[in-house]
């Protein structure tokens, strides 16, 4: 097991340093100029490029951020003047995580139940009825359903703040709206995954075995079910932890979504290679983590694992 | 007449009411339960709080790197510059306590009060601050965004030619300070901190890099001070107790919500989170009037929307036409600002010159009508058979132009009625070019554009140093691609006025030959309104529509 994780952790150092390289060559491909401005004189300009290095072959500007980075200095934002990279995504992502993981556990139970319960009322109108639900939750995108929600529960019903962050209250419409889609997801996988199992000899022999039905579900049905589903959560918890864009700025929360898109329409270079970089190791790190517990939960896997390094 | 009660040996004597006496006494008891009435009714209050909320992060608090509208605001009640606005438009002392220009208004000399402190109450402010936070913009080695070259030689400094003496900023002594200008200048440029509010050299310094940022706030001189920012979430004010008009600051503190959308700002308003909040959107703006919110009248940012037009074009083939004034004429009454206002350009009022209302520059002549507010098909049609006549062409002849704009929906929605327009009025062919912001603005630099969709901001006391400066043909950017040696000549002649009288009347001329040659194609202004809860007074718009609410009470 040990050879298998320095083997998985050295791929996973060598995907980030691929990933800081091309999204450094792409960056620069991209045309425009970060310093250009209306409001600032061309001369203010000029030396603004030159104070930043921007002035430099790309080459050279390559190596000084790869000098930099293996210091773990990640530079600092050309646009919110003062503030470092690192200052950026230590304040931002520790918000977009708690959102993110409020809004994982929600959507997770909650697909995880529907799925249980539309294989278990396979074909009649609970599957059905929850499916509808499910498929609701991705056909309405959240800058329509939260803009409805806020509305509804802040402003006419008034029991849940309009927007903000800082107590649990201001967390639910956002962590709703955020989960919405995984509930889709979960519940769509969570039904095929349980109705595969559900057909599998080892039922029947449990049934035969005398188990009751709510038995024969939790213990072998939905554990056995819940392999694929591991499976999709390691990109799923790096996604839903970097914060969301549309549900950040509809309901104020300052986390790292809104950097995703500002730093790139703004050509904050640093930020967006920081960003990029923080992404790709901690995706990188819980694709890692899933391997582990897919390995938990599944012995053949382990099995298959350790045969290979060997 | 007089009677008299007997009690426990006390003698009272009253005397005797007639009936007119009676009504006399009876008003002056209704009068009594009235005032007491009144006095107990809520009345406008001082203190509280006063809840705002903007459209972005101020992105730092440094006087020589803020540029967005957020920042302002914060500046406008923490940084006393050597002049203020009072709420009548009028430019006060600020740090200043006195001041004298010469003759041609070029040279402006300011006495700083004595006594004055940042903050902490303790550190004075002196004619070194001022210096340092000039000198300190002027610093090419660490370039500020907000740089810029009106005091003599400051652009000859800032390119390593002179040394920093040479520069038209002195200090006589503790507390006199001289600003020598190129041009001649008027007390509202003395009201922008990034040059005229104190900096305290130490304390800037020490913060380094940070400086500005949440991590280390600037020192404020102004009726309030920053307690708190969380950055894209909150700024919070509080009275400054150091300043030196505490009675000037009528709210305990201002709370100012960042990163808020235009709808978000109405929800909250609605759910009662916020005070006050400008609104641009007419159907927003009557979602809150029917909720019982008060609107201030229309006000005019400093913004003019339109089509950037390149008197050099983006080609050859685009600028042999785009050159010609008969052309740019054309296009400028094809196009039906009324129409676009109502449909695709909500929030703007069609324009029919460069100066909106309200602008000193509008207010000195505010007769002039330049072109019909709606399009005039037959006048057009007669400018462009002039236009190809002079150039020798046909219509066969005329390229496609491209209409650059910003990738939003909203800018494409207003390029695809524009397009209509042209080609229903004038039977002009073109094409539209979405791109990213940073693309659109280093293409609009590059002077590699047409026809772009895009705002510019105006100045005070006119719209000369910020936005017809590129025009000149020696401006230094190909932006505009102009070289028009009468429109350069009109445009010293404004900037060279040794006094604002003068100035206005010159910038008269300059406006008139720029709309006449639609040198641009300016489409509305920026209207807004200010919205606040009733009963609420006491804000005011300064010079720029910056909004003040030091005094608001509600």
């Amino acid at each position: 097991m040990g050879k298998y994780l320095l083997n998985k952790v050295l791929i996973a150092i060598a995907t980030v340093f691929v990933l800081a390289t091309a999204t450094f060559f792409l960056m620069k491909l991209i045309p425009g100029d970060p310093f250009a401005s209306l409001k600032t004189k061309a001369a203010v300009q000029e030396k603004q490029r030159e104070y930043y290095g921007l002035d430099q072959p790309v080459a050279a500007q390559y190596v000084r951020y790869l000098g930099n980075l293996l210091r773990g200095d990640l530079g600092w934002s050309l646009k919110k003047a003062g503030r470092s990279v690192v200052d950026i995504i230590r304040e931002g992502f520790p918000v977009s995580a708690r959102l993110g993981l409020t809004s994982l556990f929600f959507s997770v139970l909650t697909g995880l139940l529907f799925g249980i319960l539309c294989a278990q009322f396979r074909n009649r109108w609970p599957d059905y009825l929850l499916m509808l639900v499910a498929v609701l939750g991705i056909a309405l995108p959240s800058m329509v359903l939260g803009p409805l929600m806020r509305y509804f529960f802040g402003v006419r019903l008034k029991w849940l703040p309009v927007v903000g962050w800082g107590t649990p209250d201001k967390m639910i419409m956002p962590a709703i709206v955020l989960g919405l889609g995984t509930v889709a997801g979960e519940t769509r996988a969570m039904r095929a995954s349980m109705l595969g199992v559900m057909t599998q000899d080892y039922i029947t022999t449990a049934r035969a075995k005398g188990l009751n039905r709510a038995q024969v579900v939790l213990r072998h049905e939905v554990k056995n079910s819940l392999v694929p589903i591991v499976t999709g959560l390691g990109p799923g918890i790096a996604g839903i932890m970097m914060g969301s864009f549309v549900v950040e700025s509809m309901f104020l929360i300052p986390g790292l979504g809104r950097y995703f898109v500002d730093s790139i329409t703004n050509l904050d270079y640093p930020l967006i290679m920081g960003l990029t970089i923080f992404y790709g190791a901690f995706l990188v790190t819980m694709n890692l983590l899933v391997d582990v517990v897919y390995g938990l939960l599944d012995p053949r896997i382990r099995e298959s694992g350790r045969k290979k390094v060997k | 007449m007089f009677f008299t009660i007997r009690r426990t040996g006390c003698l009272f004597v009253l005397p005797a009411i007639n009936k007119e006496e009676k009504n006399v006494k009876k008003l002056i008891s209704l009068a009594l339960c009235l005032t007491l009435c009144l006095a107990l009714l809520p009345a406008a209050a001082e203190g509280g709080a006063v809840r705002i909320a903007f459209g972005y992060d101020p992105n730092t608090l440094d006087y020589a790197m803020t540029n967005l509208d957020t920042a302002n605001f914060i500046l406008a009640h923490i940084a006393e510059t050597l002049l203020m606005q009072n709420a009548d438009g009028e430019y006060v002392p600020g740090v200043a306590e006195s001041y004298e220009k010469s003759e041609d208004g070029r040279v402006w000399t300011f006495k700083i009060k004595e006594g004055l402190t940042y903050q902490d109450g303790q550190t004075p402010i002196t004619a070194e601050d001022l210096f340092y936070a000039a000198q300190r913009l002027l610093d090419p080695a660490a370039p500020k965004d907000n740089a810029s070259f009106g005091i003599l030689n400051s652009e000859a400094y800032y390119n390593g030619e002179v040394g920093f003496e040479e520069v038209g900023v002195k200090k006589l002594d503790e507390y006199t300070i001289e600003y020598t200008f190129t041009n001649p200048t008027y007390e509202s440029n003395f009201t922008s901190a990034s040059t005229y509010a104190p900096l305290e050299q130490a304390y800037v310094e020490a913060g380094g890099e940070i400086y500005g940022s949440s991590s280390y706030l600037p020192l404020a001189n102004g009726p309030y001070m920053v307690d708190e920012w969380l950055d894209d979430a909150s700024v919070t004010l509080v009275r400054n107790p150091a300043y030196q008009h505490p009675e000037a600051a009528k709210a305990d503190s201002i709370e100012i919500t960042l990163n808020a959308t235009a709808d978000v700002i109405v929800d909250m308003m609605l759910a009662g989170g916020l005070d006050i909040a400008s609104v641009q959107n007419p159907l927003q703006l009557q979602t809150l009037v029917d909720a019982g919110f008060v609107k201030s009248e229309e006000s005019f940012s400093s913004t003019y929307q339109g089509l950037n037009l390149r008197g050099a074009g983006r080609t050859e083939e685009t600028g042999r036409f785009l050159s010609n004034a008969n052309f740019r004429r054309a296009i400028n009454v094809a196009l039906d600002r009324e129409a676009l206002a109502a449909s695709v350009m909500t929030g703007y009022t069609p324009n029919w010159r460069l100066s909106a209302p309200g602008e000193p520059a509008y207010t000195a002549n505010p007769d002039y009508r330049a072109w019909d507010t709606t399009a005039n098909p037959a006048l057009a049609q007669q400018y462009l058979d002039a236009a190809l006549e002079e150039l020798g062409a046909t219509r066969e002849d005329i390229p496609v132009l491209q209409l650059m704009c910003y990738e939003s929906q909203g800018a494409i929605d207003a390029l695809a009625a524009i397009q209509d327009q042209l080609r229903v009025n004038l039977g002009l062919e073109t094409e539209i070019a979405p791109c990213t912001i940073q693309v659109m603005i280093s293409n609009a630099m590059s002077g590699n554009y047409d026809l772009w969709w895009g705002g510019n901001e105006a100045s005070v006391p006119d719209a000369c140093e910020s936005y017809l400066d590129g025009f000149r043909s020696n401006s230094g950017t190909p932006l505009r691609g102009y070289a028009d040696a009468e429109f350069d000549a009109l445009y010293e002649a404004a900037v060279s006025s040794p006094t604002l009288d003068e100035r206005l009347a010159n910038y008269a001329k300059l406006e008139q030959y720029f709309c006449e040659n639609a040198m641009c194609i300016i489409l509305g202004w920026d209207a807004h309104y200010i919205v606040t809860a009733e009963g609420a007074t006491g804000y005011y718009l300064m010079d720029g529509g910056r909004l003040n609410v030091s005094g608001l009470t509600k």
